[in-house]
């Protein structure tokens, strides 16, 4: 761990130098840069969950100076899409995806406060401390929904709170104790008790949340936890608490895979202290050193040179080998929300954002809400990841919205395209980027551009669908 | 446990043994015991004696009656969830919802057991259902199929482009291939899934989702609701080998006006059920499949103001039918004053489970790896063997 410490310099971390002694750890060669292009489309996928719009493209490719891709982060920082998207996926970790208890749990508002959050970028610790120590009442004071999300039967279940916020804050499957999951890990009952503990005594009524007798105990670090104070206070100070690296490792962790569609340690509520290389530790680090501030994070990260490598290897690569320390971008499946959100983008020439009219935003709610449900939302990513379904198969090929949204009309993408476009040529570049966010290589155009050549309209439409279709916009690669 | 090794490998078709389906019919909302099949004296429902010697069911249920004597009753059911989402959780997978996890569904687990899949999906939902069979740890192929509006149309199975199938499959394969072949051993599984959805979308065997080429006596024995028909549709999946078939009937929460909710639900559950059970008496089906007929939770012995019934997990009923399993047993009692929360002889949910499991040909207790390093046991519970052959 000195070794560790004495990497941070004043002007950053260095998390490039981290990744390549890890590469050399595992003697592997990491594979090329990606096409800029390709990383723009990584970073929307991750930060706003679309592909990016054929406007965004055309602006960032009409850009020539040499850190367009630096503006373009920046830009999506500010944007809203970033705020809510992220939030979301934020929402998940730390409530899940349950409707919860109906009176005094409302999730959207949950979300609603993570989103103007984040827009403040106000710090992580700062987040899960506000979570973590809510009282009040669940409208008023949303940061309480953290712990009404574990009202089962008008009670507060301690023990699920303790095992979220393990799981959550911690990447710690404290609650596992007695299950098969860790045959070796050695925590105890008693441990995972004592971190319930903190959560005892929690009451929902008239005045919101309120805290009776409680009596906790840190399942580890017991000298991080303050003598004095509030039972949740104290277990926030502990959580937060620079030594408590466990924290800031998950955190890291997790943005990592919102960023990429991977955490670097899978699953990302288990991250031992051993796991993700040095390359976790000096992320880890780092985050702790600029005050939990994530966007700092999400600019480390987006700007690190794994997170730009190419998903491509000869045939004689390892890829399994080379994905487990991010030597090559692994490839992961677009979550449902993205792949509507991409669906529902690649229809629109324009980019669908807070600036859009109120209407279209309300119906893309709805529609990616409906599209979500009957995809299948998986709680285990890495589960989903290696089990693509038949019924999704054919929600794409035929369900209702993508025959709507990729169908040639006035309004749609693909109607515009082939309405609009000087050639074919050029509608099917367009249709390429709105999708793929590339334009077709040679074998491509000389294989699709004759689909355009008999009736342009319903020749879009049927390049459409199979682009649609395809890997390369079901994966994050 | 010397064989734990061999205990986490797939079965074998052999080793599964009678290789027998599941039909789940979800009584959506949580029924209430007294107004289904453990009504008590002096209920405003009323009683009918069935064909199950001392046994009465709700008067609402004259054609079930009839039939008890295919059936088994549990009246003793207890779970810890009083919520519709984490209700319908504990039942269908016998656990208790937990952060991180989503455990099988009973249906998954039949789909599973069952071995490679055929052409038609190995676990299917039928009617609109807020709470689909999830594969949870077994993973996402073992998600129940849904079709929403059984009989009437295939949810995405049919193109909406006729005639131009075959241009957009040789456009999709030029982007393909370009893809996979710059990333040899991706584990993208693409063609394969592809190749499953087409082959369902052109296979014969979509003629079980169909019911026009029944006889108008049979489709009129299931009643002619949505329900009756989704019924129907569940008996010909069933002969065509789907080993996991769920069926749900909506509308069971009734916390106002509950004598008369239940009055309704009963008109479209006593005929659609019975006809199922007939049919798949006369064709020799009852043998090879577990019915379970049962809900998120029970309701308040007592009634509430607005002449309702609230959720009540304390003690409440399912019934049991086909193969593995033992006809004309009732497990349980309930207190009669509706005021003790205990039945006697409770059943608790890990516990029905266990016995489905067991009905269906499986050992509950034994240990299955999802691949993702998190082995688990089929069930948590015991079988209760009584209700066993």
């Amino acid at each position: 761990m000195v070794a560790l410490f004495a990497l941070v310099s004043l002007s950053g971390v260095p998390v490039d130098a981290a990744f390549e002694r890890d590469w050399a750890a595992a003697q592997v060669v990491p594979a090329p840069a990606a096409h800029e292009l390709l990383i723009y489309r990584r970073l929307v996928l991750g930060l706003c969950g679309t592909v990016p719009s054929l406007e965004e493209l055309r602006a960032f490719e009409a850009d020539a100076r040499a850190d367009r891709l630096e503006r373009a982060l920046d830009r999506l920082l500010d944007d809203g899409r970033f705020h809510r998207s992220f939030a979301e996926r934020l929402a998940r970790v730390f409530v899940g995806t349950q409707r919860g208890a109906f009176l005094v749990y409302r999730r959207d508002r949950f979300v609603d406060w993570l989103e103007t959050e984040l827009r403040r970028n106000t710090p992580y610790d700062q987040l899960v401390r506000s979570m973590v120590t809510a009282r009040g009442v669940w409208t008023g004071s949303p940061a309480t929904n953290f712990v009404t999300s574990a009202v089962v039967d008008g009670t507060v279940d301690a023990d699920l709170l303790a095992s979220r916020t393990a799981r959550a804050a911690l990447g710690l499957r404290l609650d596992c104790a007695q299950c098969h999951d860790h045959p070796f890990a050695d925590w105890s009952q008693a441990q995972f008790k004592g971190l319930a503990g903190f959560y005892a005594g929690l009451e929902v009524g008239g005045l919101g949340v309120v805290q009776r007798e409680a009596t906790g105990a840190a399942p580890y670090g017991t000298a991080w936890v303050p003598q004095t104070g509030e039972p949740r206070e104290r277990l926030a100070a502990w959580l937060t608490d620079p030594h408590n690296v466990r924290f800031s490792r998950a955190a890291v962790n997790r943005v990592w895979g919102v960023l990429a569609g991977r955490p670097l340690v899978e699953p990302g509520d288990d991250v031992p202290l051993n796991a993700g290389g040095e390359a976790l530790a000096a992320l880890a680090n780092g985050f702790v050193e600029h005050g939990h501030d994530l966007r700092w994070l999400v600019r480390t990260i987006a700007r690190s040179k794994a997170y730009r490598l190419s998903s491509e290897l000869p045939a004689t690569a390892d890829r399994p080998a080379l994905e487990k320390v991010w030597a090559v971008f692994a490839l992961s499946p677009l979550r449902p929300e993205q792949l509507a959100g991409a669906l529902l983008q690649a229809a629109s020439v324009r980019t669908v954002d807070l600036d859009s009219h109120l209407a279209v935003r309300v119906l893309r709610v709805l529609r990616e809400t409906e599209f979500v449900e009957a995809y299948g939302d998986s709680v285990d990513d890495a589960l989903a990841a290696k089990n693509a379904t038949v019924s999704q198969a054919l929600l794409r090929m035929n369900g209702e919205l993508p025959h709507e949204l990729l169908g040639a009309n006035p309004f749609s993408a693909v109607g515009r395209i082939a309405a609009l476009a000087r050639s074919d040529a050029d509608a099917l570049d367009a249709i390429f980027l709105s999708f793929f966010s590339r334009r077709p290589e040679a074998h491509e155009r000389e294989a699709l551009e004759p689909m355009l050549a008999v009736e342009r309209g319903r020749g879009a439409e049927d390049v459409a669908w199979a682009l649609f279709n395809s890997p390369e916009l079901l994966w994050n690669h | 446990m010397a064989a734990l090794g061999l205990a986490w490998a797939r079965p074998s078709l052999a080793a599964v043994g009678p290789g027998r389906s599941l039909l789940t019919v979800w009584l959506e909302g949580g029924p209430s015991q007294r107004e289904t099949f453990d009504p008590h004296p002096n209920d405003p429902a009323g009683l009918v004696k069935t064909s199950l010697g001392g046994v009465a069911f709700a008067s609402f249920y004259p054609r079930l009656a009839e039939r008890a004597h295919l059936l088994s009753v549990i009246r003793s059911l207890t779970s810890t969830e009083a919520d519709h989402e984490r209700g319908a959780y504990a039942l269908k997978t016998g656990h208790r919802p937990e952060p991180g996890v989503v455990h099988p569904s009973l249906g998954a687990i039949a789909a599973w057991l069952a071995g490679a899949p055929k052409v038609l999906p190995a676990h299917v939902s039928l009617m609109k259902s807020s709470w689909p069979g999830r594969g949870g740890l077994l993973g996402p192929t073992f998600d129940a199929f849904k079709i929403a509006s059984p009989g009437e149309h295939l949810d995405n199975l049919e193109p909406r482009t006729a005639g131009r199938d075959e241009r957009r499959l040789a456009a999709l394969q030029t982007v393909t291939a370009a893809f996979e072949r710059s990333r040899p051993g991706a584990p993208l599984r693409h063609r394969e899934t592809l190749d499953a959805a087409l082959a369902m979308m052109r296979s014969d065997e979509l003629e079980a989702f169909k019911v026009e080429t029944e006889p108008a006596a049979v489709r009129a024995a299931y009643g002619s609701s949505a329900f009756g028909q989704g019924c129907l549709v569940a008996r010909r999946l069933l002969e065509h080998g789907v080993p996991a078939v769920e069926v749900t009937l909506s509308g069971f929460d009734t916390h106002a006006a509950n004598l008369e909710g239940h009055r309704e639900q009963a008109a479209l559950l006593d005929p659609a059920l019975s006809a199922l059970l007939d049919d798949l008496h006369a064709r020799e089906l009852l043998r090879s499949t577990v019915v379970i007929v049962l809900g998120e939770f029970g309701r308040t012995p007592k009634i509430n103001a607005a002449g309702g019934r609230d959720h009540w997990p304390h003690a409440f009923s399912c019934l049991l039918a086909g193969g593995g399993l033992r006809s004309g047993v009732v497990v349980g009692e309930t207190d009669p004053a509706g005021e003790k929360r205990a039945p006697r002889d409770p059943v608790p949910i890990a516990d029905l489970s266990a016995t489905v499991v067991a009905a269906l040909g499986a050992q509950p207790e034994r240990v299955v790896d999802s691949g993702e390093g998190r082995p688990i046991a089929l069930s948590s519970g015991r079988a209760r063997m009584e209700l066993l052959t």
